[in-house]
């Protein structure tokens, strides 16, 4: 029975008009962003992320149009229809949010072979790195000055025979008020006796650095006076043993489910609402979703008031954690699989929830039209 | 003729709605869409509904479906309420439009209420699908085709299909015959004489003579929300000789034919 209300969805959603042609022009442009963000600096790895933020509006506008269903059968007469048939209103609640979630998995896959001809056709598929553990801890406030003081951050690790990757996470602290750097210079040494390597990064975020083979620590300084930097999380990256071929349909996949999680809420704000403002909700959401937890770490950083802290805080409270904002900027790094599927549990919980919660009674009369 | 007294027919009756009030809206603005209505549909029998716009037809037929319910009165469909998830098993429903499922096939909206219904396995679902779709006189080169592109007639047909595809007891028709040819009409009387002969019930809204006196056996003409007059075809039509329901309408209402 469930079956065939997902059937009747996904058919009717396929033999949309111009469905074909959407679909060929999106896996167009999809290959054409991937190798056009895959030239120059980054290579693979930043292509990797350019499809892949593509794919994640697309996968956004069929969870917008899966939250258009239900209000679609009501306006055009249909619910009234299959009101009168053997299955009750939350099977059709649940067909049309499972319908949703399926035509998303379908758009993934095409996606990610997309994707893989892509890179395969240009630079390469990226080079994977596995979180293999984080670094020992760095204290809470680790600060690293130039000038009299100079104390470099030190972090800390096993020595592997194996080239591997350090990513860490820095934050700026600004010891002038005139200070208002687009990025920071800093010098980084492998282990205590190696040459100082003189590197400009961002003002916040991920750095990474080449660990070479042999070395237990790497050091960091800032080479401005104005300038502390404090390293809030380190974490070693070595070579993962994932098959390439796989990394396009990871990516596609963890995106598919980050989205696909929003669904079946919107599906269940559709029992009261119009297409239009499913629809509306349903971006709502995945914006949140996508981009409320790094936009409030920024708020915390930069110490607003507290009332817009404690909004954002509600807001992204109420909506699922995607991590696609951290999720693209690890890409970027090359760490594909792990930063990835670190959001994919939360997604996971937030689907069945949000299925939990289409199970509910009530709200829904049968006899709508 | 009677006025509201329910049916002559015997066996248990597969409908009885009794004294039924049904409001839409609330306060002052309450539209009173039936106010009172009383009747009877019994295995073996097709009643048609008739009446003028606005008399209650689809109120009622929604009130045997379970998709609105009485402020005050009962109804019973199948021995039980209106709308449980039994009745809703042995019951086909043609609403007025039919061109829902545009993008399906013919084929695929019969089969996708068989399923819905229960009919199976899939082997036996398909012939009985095949042979619905025939017994409605579907031409076979329309079966494959987005029901989307039906003409209306087409589209009719294809709902009687869909409703009756899993053989129910009761068939809720509304207005089954609108639209259709002369040849439509009779597929579609042969479908319900098919149906009251297996000894299943019909509810019929209809405003075709046609179909009161081919189809059916008892007529309930309502009025104003009630139910004016009841009584066979013949008994209501005699000496009739207007091609429409314009008269019987008209004494409905009260009015001098």
């Amino acid at each position: 029975m469930l079956a065939a209300l997902v059937g009747r969805h996904v058919r009717e959603a396929v033999r949309a008009p111009g469905f074909a042609v959407r679909v060929l022009l999106g896996l167009v442009v999809l290959a054409l962003a991937t190798l056009a963000t895959s030239g120059g600096m980054g290579g693979a790895a930043r292509g990797l992320a350019g499809g892949a933020a593509l794919f994640a509006f697309a996968a956004a506008a069929q969870a917008a149009s899966a939250a258009a269903v239900l209000p679609a059968d009501r306006r055009e007469g249909r619910r009234l229809w299959l009101g009168t048939l053997t299955p009750p209103a939350v099977a059709h609640r649940v067909a049309a949010a499972a319908a949703g979630v399926v035509r998303i998995a379908g758009a993934a896959l095409a996606a990610s072979v997309v994707l893989t001809l892509a890179l395969g056709a240009g630079p390469g598929l990226p080079r994977l790195d596995r979180e293999s553990r984080s670094a020992p801890r760095a204290p809470e406030l680790l600060r690293a000055v130039r000038g009299d003081q100079a104390s470099p951050a030190e972090v800390t690790f096993d020595a592997q025979p194996v080239a591997r990757r350090l990513a860490l996470d820095l934050r700026p602290v600004l010891l002038s008020f005139d200070a208002s750097p687009r990025a920071i210079d800093i010098d980084v040494r492998a282990g205590t006796t190696g040459e100082p390597q003189r590197r400009k990064v961002p003002v916040r975020g991920v750095v990474v650095f080449d660990v070479p083979p042999g070395t237990d620590s790497m050091q960091v300084v800032s080479r401005s006076s104005d300038i502390h930097l404090r390293v809030v999380s380190a974490r070693l990256l070595s070579p993962s043993d994932l098959p390439s071929v796989l990394v396009a349909l990871l990516v596609a996949l963890s995106i598919a489910l980050a989205v696909a999680s929003v669904v079946p809420w919107a599906v269940s704000a559709a029992r009261f609402t119009s297409a239009p403002t499913a629809a509306g909700l349903t971006g709502c959401l995945l914006l949140v979703g996508a981009v409320g937890r790094p936009l409030l770490s920024l708020v915390t950083d930069i110490r607003t008031a507290d009332w817009a802290r404690g909004v954002l805080e509600g807001v992204t409270s109420l909506a699922p954690d995607f991590g696609l904002v951290d999720g693209g900027r690890a890409l970027l790094e090359g760490r594909v699989p792990d930063a990835l599927l670190s959001h994919a549990g939360s997604s996971l919980l937030v689907l069945a929830l949000g299925f939990v919660v289409l199970l509910l009674p009530g709200g829904e009369s049968r006899s709508e039209t | 003729m009677t006025a509201g007294t329910g049916s002559q027919a015997d066996g248990e009756a597969l409908v009885e709605v009794r004294d039924a009030h049904v409001d839409y809206g609330h306060g002052a603005k309450a539209v009173h869409a039936l106010r009172g209505a009383t009747l009877d549909v019994r295995p073996g029998e097709c009643v048609a509904l008739v009446g003028p716009n606005g008399s209650g037809k689809s109120t009622t037929l929604r009130l045997v479906l379970g998709l609105v319910r009485p402020r005050s009165g009962s109804v019973r469909v199948l021995g039980g309420a209106a709308g449980r998830r039994a009745a809703r098993a042995s019951t086909g429903f043609v609403p007025e439009e039919a061109r829902r499922f545009g993008r399906l096939t013919g084929r695929e909206t019969v089969d996708l209420f068989a399923r819905l219904q229960g009919v199976g396995p899939r082997p036996a679902r398909r012939q009985r699908v095949a042979a619905m779709l025939e017994a409605v006189g579907l031409e076979a080169s329309a079966l494959d085709r987005a029901v989307g592109g039906y003409s209306r007639g087409m589209a009719r047909r294809l709902a009687l299909a869909a409703a009756a595809v899993s053989e129910p007891r009761l068939l809720v028709l509304d207005e089954p015959t609108s639209g259709l040819d002369p040849h439509g009409v009779d597929d579609v009387l042969r479908v319900v004489a098919a149906h009251v002969a297996r000894g299943g019930g019909v509810l019929v809204s209809t405003h075709e003579r046609v179909t009161v006196e081919q189809g059916c056996q008892r007529v309930v003409a309502l009025a104003e929300g009630r139910v004016a007059l009841e009584g066979s075809p013949a008994e209501l039509l005699a000496g009739d000789t207007s091609a429409s329901l314009g008269p019987l309408f008209r004494r409905a209402l009260g009015m001098t034919p």
